[in-house]
């Protein structure tokens, strides 16, 4: 693993006293793309507030860049951020608005370099408000890389934006990973964390219940590949039931788990030598999105 | 950290200048009461109180009742306008709705002439002030006309001249309430809106994690309601002066006015843009807030004017002081009250100020 950039040990939030983050630690790899998952309420926008110097820890160490975070004024020069729902000033323009924030670290920034960066050379005189969804969050990473930060946190960049904005962003998140910047990124859309990113960690009620890169997640805690027989109505489900009790019957579908893919032929002899007809057999292996309604028991992908 | 200020500032200021009702609610709408003000009590003595006569004296051989009605026209102070004697009097008025008519019966000036009992009649909307008024003109002729009958002559007079020196009118006293009110206005609306606003936005969140600190966006906040006073205030009086010729004094007391009543308002500004989270909920408590203020310190009608317990009401809201000291300074000259005034408000700016930094927050905890 890289040099670790961020590194959380025992973070404690409390609200009220119920523990609202509770004892979590993380480790972010530098040049890494970094993705906080977690249902509402896991306590996953109030971790990232605290490292963006938002929010005050109750109780923790966390070291950002080397840095205590008790040094803000040093880590706020060092980070970018897009906070949730970030909407720049409605009426001032895009090149206007990341100028501003410019202002605000003082440094010098080439604007029209930064605005071509999210391929937004065409709105840069376009005041904030007129834009899309799509567009608005493109800004908001744009103004989040004024002051040239090693680290750029992202909360939630691509919620409530339509698959092709989606998909832009995106590609500005990977263009910001060649440039070799570390991302933080909490996201509700289990596609785009296990597109994105190196390492994923899943929060639930307050603490990291897994962590690992998407691959390693998915094996370890997901569930076998299943074979779906298309088409296959009860004639499939009869002619399997005995030798795979697990077998179930989806409207005219039939789905059978399968062992490590193992005994996929088996199925299909089986099905042949029964001379049951079918559409077609596809094999789905499992998802992250099914690693994470497994573990924290809810429904996530399409978004809120 | 002034380049932060100045960062802030000029964005404020373009975020200004491109909307539309903030221009509106800044510079026009103060300018709007005075013109509509202005002509409502500035109109000039000239038949400003309509009375209705009926005259059933016709067939007056004396010329009293007539000699009367021309005494009344040519004092100048009612416009008359005559009915016709064939007129039903109950129809007339059901249909035209007048405040107050004369009648003056069938054979009025005989029985003055003859008995010296001649009786006039006025009809009267007792709750009307014009009708009041045109009442006072018709005793004011009939006195006149008993003592030149008992060929008397009148011992006292009265020369009416203004409580100050210089020639006060109502405009004179309505400007300074006009800036007092466009102060509030301004001020609290503003910095409320702009604090849900950013809120909403996360434009607050995303400033906590830049350099600037809550001090320098305070600073330039402050600036810049200062500035739009200063010219929303020269404005108003610009058209007080050039329009209606008021007689002021922009003095020193004047300008230490504007900066407290400012940063009064402004402080009252963000305890209500703390305290509130929804933009829309704010906007109707800034509205609960300021209207009665408008009307029950002074700013429209003198607090005289009031019943006790309102003008008790009055003492307790800033903008009384603000409106007092304002007049003290620029139409009485009465420095020591305007600065009475303007220590009133340095108290309850200090309170308010403290109570603000209190509710004001970048950030969740």
């Amino acid at each position: 693993m890289s040099e670790t950039v961020i590194e959380v040990r025992d973070l404690v939030k409390t609200y009220d006293r119920v523990n609202v983050v509770d004892h979590v630690d993380l480790d972010v790899g530098a040049g890494d793309v970094f993705s906080l998952l977690g249902p509402n309420g896991a306590g996953k926008t109030t971790t990232v507030e605290i490292l963006e110097c938002i929010r005050d820890a109750s109780a923790g160490s966390i070291s950002i860049l080397g840095l205590d975070i008790s040094r803000k004024k040093d880590i706020k020069n060092a980070i970018g951020v897009m906070p949730q729902s970030f909407n720049s000033f409605e009426r001032l323009t895009v090149r206007e608005s990341i100028l501003y924030f410019a202002g605000m670290f003082k440094c010098k920034v080439d604007a029209d370099e930064l605005i071509a960066s999210v391929r937004l050379e065409e709105k840069r005189d376009v005041q904030f408000g007129k834009l899309s969804g799509g567009l608005k969050q493109r800004v908001g990473i744009a103004i989040s890389l004024v002051n040239d930060p090693d680290i750029v946190f992202l909360d939630e960049p691509s919620t409530g934006l339509d698959p092709s904005a989606r998909r832009d962003v995106w590609e500005v998140i990977r263009q910001l990973k060649k440039k070799g910047k570390t991302v933080f990124l909490t996201t509700h859309y289990m596609e785009e964390a296990e597109l994105l990113s190196d390492e994923v960690n899943i929060m639930n009620r307050g603490k990291v219940i897994c962590s690992g890169s998407p691959l390693q997640v998915v094996s370890q805690h997901g569930a076998s590949s299943t074979a779906l027989v298309r088409g296959g109505g009860e004639y499939a489900l009869n002619c399997m039931q005995s030798r795979f009790p697990g077998v179930i019957l989806e409207g005219d579908d039939v789905r059978v788990t399968l062992d490590n893919g193992k005994n996929l032929v088996e199925i299909i002899r089986m099905l042949d030598d029964s001379q049951v007809r079918y559409e077609e057999i596809t094999v789905k292996r499992p998802s992250l999105e099914d690693v994470f309604i497994k573990l924290t028991g809810e429904s996530y992908g399409g978004g809120e | 950290m002034t380049n932060r200020i100045l960062v802030d500032l000029s964005a404020t200021i373009k975020d200004f200048y491109r909307s539309p009702s903030a221009m509106f609610w800044t510079f026009a709408f103060p300018l709007l009461l005075i013109l509509i003000f202005g002509a409502i009590f500035s109109g000039g003595g000239d038949g400003t109180y309509t009375m209705y006569v009926q005259n059933l004296d016709q067939n007056d051989a004396t010329g009293i009742s007539q000699s009367f009605l021309d005494t009344v026209n040519s004092t100048g102070a009612v416009n008359m306008v005559m009915i016709d004697p064939s007129t039903n009097l109950d129809d007339f008025i059901r249909d035209n709705s007048p405040s107050s008519v004369l009648i003056i019966p069938s054979g009025f000036g005989m029985d003055v002439n003859l008995s010296g009992d001649g009786l006039l009649i006025f009809r009267m909307d007792q709750s009307s002030q014009s009708a009041q008024v045109v009442l006072a003109v018709i005793n004011g002729v009939a006195q006149h006309m008993n003592l030149a009958l008992a060929n008397a002559s009148e011992s006292i007079g009265v020369q009416t001249t203004n409580i100050i020196n210089t020639n006060m009118n109502y405009m004179d006293f309505f400007i300074p309430g006009i800036i007092g009110l466009t102060v509030m206005n301004n001020s609290v609306n503003y910095i409320t809106m702009v604090m849900c606003d950013y809120r909403s936005r996360g434009i607050f969140r995303k400033l906590k994690t830049t350099p600037i600190s809550r001090v320098e966006w305070l600073t330039s906040q402050i600036i810049w309601q200062l500035v739009l006073n200063f010219a929303s205030v020269l404005l108003i009086t610009l058209v007080g002066v050039t329009v209606f010729g008021m007689n002021i004094s922009l003095d020193f007391s004047f300008w230490l006015l504007i900066i407290v009543g400012t940063a009064l308002f402004t402080a009252l500004g963000m305890i209500l843009g703390g305290l509130i989270k929804n933009q829309d909920t704010a906007g109707s408590v800034v509205m609960a807030i300021t209207f009665p203020m408008m009307f029950l310190s002074g700013s429209f009608f003198a607090l005289d004017m009031m019943p006790d317990y309102l003008q008790s009401i009055a003492t307790v809201l800033p903008l009384t002081y603000l409106n007092e000291g304002l007049r003290d300074a620029m139409v009485y000259g009465n420095l020591t009250n305007a600065y009475y005034n303007l220590l009133v408000l340095v108290g309850v700016t200090a309170v308010f100020v403290a109570v603000a930094s209190l509710t004001t927050k970048w950030k969740e905890d």
